[in-house]
């Protein structure tokens, strides 16, 4: 299948990262403003900044995917059915929003509702990644899992990225209660977004078993070919936020920073597994597998 | 709108794939592309083995999903008689269709960096005259019509074992099938 899938794993998984970090780094900044608008900007500005490039990156990638690039402008063109068109207009909202919601940030007008706005907009945009997906013939894509896995993968990515902002930016600072209490906060956020997900996995493995011959095929690929990929996905992102969910707790974050990016690291290469699994374990309905 | 579709004779067709070749012909098809496909599938154990062929295209599906997920609205349907189209000005080859067709119709033709299917052969329809499929099957055992006078004369079967769901897509197509094709 899918050497040539490699440029939307990326973009799925670069964007969802970028949204990810955005909403996470958008509402700590909303909590810690009141309080102290300098130290909230100090805590946010480079991840917000990182936001935007991480996101202008995976927005191009799409095109090395298409067979004729030059006409990638044409792929919005049929909002009212594609949910590819409404992913492609939905990601270059996002980008657009995020530019505006920065320059708010910088000049200190109305940023709330930028950042809101930018929010739901990712939002949308990860709800279209997933309906891509959902909306084919692939029996493991057209599952409640699909959503699971790219909303689930947008907060785990989101809430460690957020945490190694947020991180690197009080390096040389004393943290307050309130920030060290939003930190606590974005790890348990990223506890919830790995934990779900696999919790459902079984659910999902289950019903795919139940399903037509592209389905079981799906199933026999997910316990034979990618176990041990499996096993990968679920333990390293696992560790992770369990690193940060430990320090969190022992109210040791601050002091740890090593112990955030190495769950950074850990998560990022446990959700990129899980979506190269995604892409590789679907088999399409298709004629004589009945 | 009148809907056209592909009533197949499973019990007489003998597999020579002349369908295939002439569908290949007419639209200059290269290697690993197909419009019309002819399958083999046989099972059984002496004394009762069985084999059957399935002759099959794009079946101009009454709700096409490659239609609803084509981003660029390259694949339509044409209003007068429900072929399903496809522009390859517009077509930018992201190949969503591919993922979209539980019969594989849509084809991605890796030198032209876009996809082509089966289009019936409007061009020969507008002229009066036939999809080339039809015209080379010896065997007489491939028509094409309005789908629903079809229905009428050879029955309404779409569901036979090696095919998808057609409550998926709903194709425009018919089948007599052979005893070991039938679900």
């Amino acid at each position: 299948m899918f050497s040539e899938e490699w440029p939307l794993i990326m973009f799925t998984f670069a964007g969802q990262l970028a949204i990810g970090s955005f909403i996470m780094l958008a509402i700590v900044r909303f909590s810690l403003s009141k309080q102290d608008a300098a130290m909230a900007a100090k805590l946010t500005d480079k991840g917000l900044m990182a936001v935007g490039a991480v996101m202008a990156v995976a927005s191009l990638l799409p095109i090395f995917h298409l067979g004729s690039p030059a006409g990638a402008y044409r792929s919005i063109f049929n909002l009212g059915s594609s949910w590819l068109s409404r992913e492609s207009i939905t990601t270059g909202a996002f980008f657009g929003c995020w530019f505006l919601s920065f320059i708010a940030y910088q000049w200190k007008k109305a940023s709330g509702i930028f950042a809101g706005v930018t929010s739901l907009v990712g939002l949308v945009a990860v709800l279209s990644m997933a309906n891509v997906y959902v909306h084919s013939i692939r029996p493991a894509w057209m599952h409640v899992n699909t959503y699971l896995a790219f909303f689930g993968t947008t907060f785990a990515l989101g809430s460690v990225g957020a945490l190694v902002s947020i991180i690197y930016g009080a390096r040389e600072e004393q943290l307050t209660a309130a920030v060290v209490g939003q930190l606590k906060k974005i790890s348990f956020i990223a506890g919830m977004a790995v934990i779900l997900p696999l919790l459902f996995f079984p659910v999902f493995l289950n019903s795919l078993a139940q399903g037509n011959a592209a389905a079981q095929l799906s199933a026999q690929l997910l316990t034979e070919k990618y176990i041990l990929p499996l096993v990968v996905r679920g333990v390293l992102p696992l560790a992770g936020v369990g690193l940060v969910c430990y320090a969190a707790w022992k109210d040791r974050l601050a002091v740890l920073p090593k112990w955030v990016y190495m769950a950074f690291v850990l998560v990022m290469i446990g959700e990129f597994m899980g979506r190269v699994i995604f892409y590789g374990s679907a088999v399409s309905t298709a004629i004589g597998l009945n | 709108m009148a809907q056209l579709g592909f009533y197949y004779d499973m019990t007489a067709c003998t597999g020579c794939k002349a369908c295939q070749i002439a569908c290949n012909d007419k639209n200059d098809l290269e290697v690993g592309a197909l419009f019309r496909k002819v399958y083999n599938f046989e099972g059984g154990e002496f004394p009762k083995p069985w084999a059957f062929k399935l002759s099959i295209s794009c079946n101009h599906c009454a709700n096409p999903k490659c239609v609803e997920n084509c981003p660029t609205g390259a694949l339509y349907k044409r209003e007068k008689d429900g072929i399903v189209m496809h522009d390859r000005e517009k077509c930018i080859g992201c190949r969503l269709c591919t993922w979209s067709c539980p019969y594989g119709a849509p084809q991605y033709i890796e030198k032209l960096g876009k996809v082509g299917k089966c289009t019936l052969c409007a061009d020969l329809l507008d002229k009066g005259e036939e999809p080339v499929c039809v015209t080379a099957c010896q065997m007489r055992v491939l028509h094409f019509g309005d789908i629903e006078e079809l229905r009428k004369k050879y029955g309404n079967t779409a569901d036979i074992k090696p095919l998808p769901d057609s409550g998926i897509t709903h194709p425009s197509l018919t089948i007599t099938p052979k005893k070991e094709a039938v679900k």
